[in-house]
């Protein structure tokens, strides 16, 4: 899977998830879900929903997930430390 | 000519409302294209045709409820002479019209749920009423399945990982062909046993309800197409558009909600199946293995079935079919 084309900001990783859970869970308000929310308890998401998640992210930020570290995609700050670790995100907290 | 009815999504639909035509009298048509959108309490469904030919006459308007059977449209083969009379004028006597549905407003919203809730309770009474359910119930041992899965999504892209749900949905099916009047229909004091295993999967909708989606051929498909399609089929079913092709003719309800963290669930049959599975939340268990008292992942696989249709000796041997093929992921 290629790459992103540059360095996500944490508004890019949020935009990102954001959408992704849009799709999945069209009428949460998810600008009200705080960034250490854990998104599966919050948004009520089983886990057929989470493997959406992970796909659409995966897809969205054209980078590979692999199934193992979904766990540390729990949470919006998880997410963007996650991508942080693997070098795809510019440094700064969400 | 043939007429195309308004589809009946199972025992619970009474009637649909014609939301829109998609094709026009004089369009040709293929098998598996839409040719209407249909609301139901199952949300506003596409609606494909079974054959290929060219559409001739609609019957009936959009904004129009009718019950389920009513034809919709009539359909010639290719080379047929489009029919003499002229087009029936919409909205004829002995159907109802009701406002068709424009976005969804907050209030059709509620109307829905409350519809759907409506149809559940109809179809879940009758089912107390009608069927003499008995339960069964085994635990078994996940681990096997467990690593197979997180083996297998190790080296998988994200779209073409596996489900565990999966797994249980095709051991459900494979154990068909041990106790074939499993996969029945219970109609005219007998038991009609059904040659292809579709499954029925239980999926509950965000903000309350449930819809039975339909797997079909499941014995016939891989496990990577399989977990395709409990994903596709989900979400649309959450949050998006579904066909009735996706809604009808299940044969077998599997229930899992594993997720929620219970361990077993007891389902209650969806007329006029005569079974129906459940599977309860993976967790850690005490389980003796060879002799010696091991803690393992563990799942409890139940059935209710109808005992009109099948007795509990082999109701057991099917459920103990489930729980072989549950052991042995690769084979499934």
């Amino acid at each position: 899977m290629p790459g992103p084309h540059r360095p996500l900001s944490a508004e890019d990783v949020r935009t990102a998830v954001v959408r992704t859970l849009h799709e999945i869970a069209p009428e949460a308000d998810l600008a009200e879900v705080a960034d250490t929310a854990n998104l599966r308890r919050e948004l009520d998401l089983d886990s057929v929903d989470v493997q959406n998640f992970v796909i659409g992210l995966a897809k969205e930020l054209q980078v590979d997930i692999a199934e193992r570290d979904a766990a540390r995609l729990a949470t919006l700050a998880g997410c963007h430390d996650y991508l942080r670790e693997r070098g795809l995100t510019v440094d700064g907290k969400p | 000519m043939k007429n195309f009815l308004m589809p009946t999504l199972g025992a619970d639909m009474e009637a649909g409302t014609l939301v829109a035509w998609r094709k026009q009298p004089g369009e040709p048509i293929h098998r598996g294209e839409t040719i209407a959108e249909v609301d139901t309490d199952k949300g506003v469904i596409d609606v494909e045709v079974f054959q290929d030919g060219v559409v001739d006459r609609l019957l009936v308007g959009p904004g129009t409820k009718v019950p389920v059977g009513t034809p919709l449209a009539t359909i010639r083969e290719h080379g047929e002479l489009a029919a003499a009379e002229p087009p029936a004028a919409v909205g004829a006597a002995g159907v109802q019209t009701a406002a068709a549905p424009v976005g969804e407003p907050a209030t059709a919203q509620a109307d829905r749920q409350a519809r759907m809730r409506r149809a559940i309770a109809a179809a879940m009474s009758r089912s107390k009423r009608e069927i003499p359910h008995f339960y069964l119930a085994t635990t078994v041992d996940a681990a096997a399945a467990v690593t197979f899965v997180a083996g297998q999504n190790d080296t998988l892209p994200p779209a073409e990982r596996l489900l565990l749900g999966a797994v249980f949905v095709k051991s459900a099916a494979r154990a068909v062909q041990q106790v074939p009047e499993i996969n029945g229909c219970w109609q005219d004091d007998a038991v009609e046993l059904l040659p292809t295993v579709n499954i029925g999967l239980a999926v509950s909708l965000r903000g309350g309800g449930l819809v039975i989606l339909t797997l079909r051929d499941v014995a016939g498909q891989s496990l990577v197409t399989l977990s395709q399609q409990i994903r596709d089929l989900t979400a649309r079913a959450r949050s998006g558009r579904l066909k009735a092709s996706e809604l009808a003719d299940s044969t077998l309800t599997v229930t899992s909600l594993g997720d929620r963290g219970v361990e077993a669930v007891w389902g209650v049959i969806y007329p006029p199946q005569v079974a129906i599975v459940g599977f309860g939340s993976v967790t850690q268990r005490p389980l003796a293995v060879d002799g010696r008292c091991v803690v393992q992942q563990a799942v409890t696989a139940t059935l209710a079935a109808d005992h009109r249709a099948l007795d509990g000796h082999r109701a057991g041997l099917y459920l103990q079919a489930v729980a072989e093929f549950l052991q042995q992921p690769e084979e499934c």
